[in-house]
């Protein structure tokens, strides 16, 4: 092989040698940001995955009559407020159908008290999607006379009795 | 017009002509003779100098370099074959017995086929230090000059004979070309071609050599003349001490005086040097001429003509001698020398015996040729810079791809932990396993963390959908609608602490309509007592007022009446407005 054909032959070594020098750069820069995306995805499925769990756990797991019968005697019993009756209506409007529960508290001695309520229909609504309370009627306890009125400004304790309570979930037909 | 310049260089100077024109049609541009002094003679940049200034105009590339052929080693060798290419594959080997005083190594060969008439190829092969080669062409490179053709004055003077016109001859013919260190005698065969060559080792400097030695000598010329020419003498004298200071070595002889022209040494030299000179110029060619066989044919003369050297020869060697003309003139009626003359043909492309010196590591390089050395070694630079940063790059691609699948196998295995929830619990429905395994999948390793956050995605996103409102206006929260208006009775009665109290709720919610956004009716029955001074005027109307200007209230906030409560000085009323309940939860939710 004389000089001149070793000079080409180590310009198209060199050719050759500088296009896998440019690939080589370019698959470098490919994993470079592989790797940044990959950093990235990282964070944000781990943050996902565990906002998940979280809201999974408290997510509800059906959508019957039963699971919402349970959920309701469920915060009632957490609200220490007894036993109650729960009836489902359900309404369908153009795009959405309604679950209208009213709800209904066995009659006792003594009445609620705000605090009791208020927790009851917080987490009512909270862990059940898309609940909301429609109507609310709370009037003071009081045993007895109510067949005579309520005296007003007559200082009582804070206990009430819930005359109509009715919550209602309203979800896109699409969703069912 | 292409232009072309040849050289006949040696050690007392050169003789050089330029030719306008092409191979077939030229013209003598310029020619002359230039010798050197002393003091040029010391070193390789003064003679440049000289041949600097002759060739300052002359531009192009068609040089040729003529050296003597003097001290040069010749010998003859025969071949079964006559390719120049194929002989000169061998000849190296095949001469390197004949070079007994000589390292093979040391010599650039060439040769010159010879019409012998044998039945054999005999060639005539010249031995030239690689020494003097390299003198004559630092000589040239430092006058700038770069000639492509190198070769010996016998060569070119057969270029130079191949002027004359074709004849009919049937009788090989020599020529004797007397220069001023030394002269060539070839001889050709009826067909033009080579059949001898011989050089003599005598030149008509040797003429000079007895000026320096002949302190008698008094030329007849007038007085000036003669103090110029003792002058003259007197510098040849210091020439002559300056020998020892010549520093290169052409193939001369440098004992002879130097700076000495033709017509100078003639004049000058006495009749007995003169007689003396073609004496031993006879003996030389008689001997030369018996070893070639050559007897009873002519001898032709050309180069220095020298007063009544053809008829001594003629006499003294018995054979017709006569001087020859070329026919070919410079623009000023001078003869051109001979042997440049020879070069100059040979450079322009005229016919030639193909002799060139520049061979192995004086081989004539142009363009490229002249930086494939340095651009070798700068491939090969290129070539390892290259490769190396290949190799780091993919060392560090590897590093970065082994990074990303550890990264991977995390993220994987973080959502596996929440596929074994799912799994391991009965309330959680199938469809909430995360699909994390795509080894399955034609794609790519790298992509496979985008279909991981893609099923991620989907799994957040069916959740959102199952506890999502954004797509549903939902009714408003009662709830809501108390804690905005508790919230807005604690600071609206903070100054009448303990004097107010509520008698009843109701709320309902409404939908939207054509007429009004979804909302909450309220109806609350409050009592309120006088403050500490008895005044109660003017409270309610307070409270309407201030609940009416509420963010959340919409329309019309209403008490239709105030009624004595139960207690003495207090009054009762039921309040009625429609609030705008939206829970500051939903979007979070979404």
């Amino acid at each position: 092989m004389n000089n001149r054909s070793t000079l080409y032959t180590l310009v198209g070594l060199a050719v050759a040698a500088f296009a896998g020098s440019m690939f080589a750069e370019s698959n470098l820069e490919h994993w470079e940001d592989a790797l940044l995306s990959h950093q990235r995805r990282y964070k944000t499925i781990w943050e996902q995955c565990d906002d998940l769990e979280m809201r999974r756990e408290k997510a509800p797991k059906g959508s019957d009559e039963q699971s919402f019968r349970l959920h309701f005697q469920t915060q009632a019993y957490t609200a220490q407020m007894g036993d109650i009756n729960v009836s489902v209506n359900s309404r369908t409007r153009s795009s959405v159908e309604d679950k209208i529960f009213k709800i209904e508290f066995a009659k006792g001695e003594n009445g609620f008290r705000r605090d009791q309520l208020r927790t009851f229909l917080f987490n009512a609504e909270l862990l059940y999607p898309r609940v909301r309370t429609t109507a609310l009627v709370i009037k003071p306890h009081a045993e007895g006379a109510r067949s005579r009125g309520i005296d007003t400004g007559v200082e009582r304790i804070d206990l009430w009795d819930i005359t109509k309570l009715e919550l209602r979930q309203r979800s896109p037909k699409a969703k069912r | 017009m292409a232009n072309s310049l040849g050289i006949h260089l040696y050690s007392h100077g050169f003789d050089y002509v330029v030719l306008e024109g092409t191979a077939k049609r030229y013209t003598v541009g310029a020619s002359g003779s230039v010798y050197f002094t002393a003091s040029d003679a010391k070193d390789v940049k003064s003679a440049a100098k000289s041949i600097a200034e002759i060739s300052k105009g002359f531009k192009g590339n068609q040089i040729c370099l003529s050296l003597s052929s003097a001290s040069v080693l010749n010998r003859e060798l025969s071949l079964p074959f006559s390719n120049r290419d194929k002989v000169a594959q061998v000849i190296k080997f095949e001469i390197e017995s004949e070079l007994y005083h000589l390292d093979v190594d040391d010599v650039i060969v060439d040769f010159i086929e010879l019409d012998d008439g044998r039945a054999t190829s005999t060639m005539t092969v010249n031995a030239l230090r690689k020494e003097r080669l390299k003198t004559a062409l630092d000589i040239c490179s430092a006058a700038s000059l770069d000639p492509p053709v190198v070769d010996l004055s016998i060569a070119s003077l057969f270029n130079a004979l191949k002027v004359l016109p074709a004849t009919d001859n049937t009788d090989p013919e020599a020529y004797l070309h007397l220069g001023a260190e030394s002269s060539q005698l070839i001889v050709l065969s009826p067909g033009g071609l080579v059949r001898a060559t011989r050089t003599i080792p005598l030149g008509w400097l040797e003429l000079s050599r007895s000026l320096a030695v002949d302190d008698d000598f008094v030329p007849e010329s007038s007085d000036d003349e003669i103090d110029v020419d003792e002058t003259d003498v007197d510098d040849s004298d210091d020439d002559s001490d300056d020998e020892a200071a010549c520093q290169f070595e052409l193939g001369g002889d440098t004992s002879i005086p130097f700076g000495n022209d033709f017509d100078e040494v003639v004049a000058q030299c006495s009749a007995t040097a003169k007689q003396s000179f073609i004496r031993t110029l006879e003996s030389e060619l008689r001997r030369a001429l018996t070893a070639l066989n050559y007897t009873g044919l002519p001898l032709y003369l050309l180069g220095a003509q020298l007063d009544g050297l053809a008829e001594e020869l003629s006499s003294g060697l018995a054979i017709q001698v006569a001087p020859l003309d070329l026919g070919i003139t410079a623009a000023d009626d001078s003869v051109p020398h001979t042997i440049a003359l020879g070069a100059a043909l040979r450079a322009i492309g005229a016919e030639s015996l193909e002799m060139n010196f520049r061979q192995e590591e004086f081989r004539y390089a142009r363009g490229v040729e002249r930086i494939e050395g340095p651009l070798t070694w700068a491939m090969v630079g290129l070539v390892f810079y290259f490769a190396f940063g290949m190799a780091i790059d993919v060392k560090l691609s590897q590093q970065k791809s082994g990074d990303a699948a550890v990264i991977f196998s995390r993220a994987r295995q973080k959502v596996q932990r929440l596929n074994e929830q799912v799994s391991n619990s009965d309330d959680y429905p199938d469809d909430w396993i995360i699909k994390n395994d795509f080894s399955a999948n034609d794609i790519p390793a790298e992509e496979h963390i985008h279909l991981l956050k893609s099923s991620v995605d989907k799994a957040q996103k069916k959740l959102d959908q199952l506890m999502g409102e954004d797509e549903v206006e939902m009714p408003q929260s009662c709830l809501e609608a108390w804690r905005l208006l508790m919230n807005h009775l604690e600071v609206e009665m903070a100054d009448h602490e303990g004097k107010w109290m509520i008698e009843s709720f109701e709320f309902t919610s409404f939908n939207a309509s054509a007429n009004e956004p979804a909302h909450v009716g309220v109806k609350f029955g409050i009592t309120i007592f006088p403050d500490s001074s008895g005044q109660l005027i003017g409270r309610f109307d307070r409270l309407q007022r201030n609940l009416q200007a509420q963010d959340f209230t919409i329309g019309q906030v209403k008490i239709p009446s105030t009624e004595p409560a139960s207690i003495p000085e207090a009054k009762t009323a039921v309040v009625e407005v429609d609030v705008i309940a939206t829970n500051p939860n939903a979007s979070k939710k979404s």
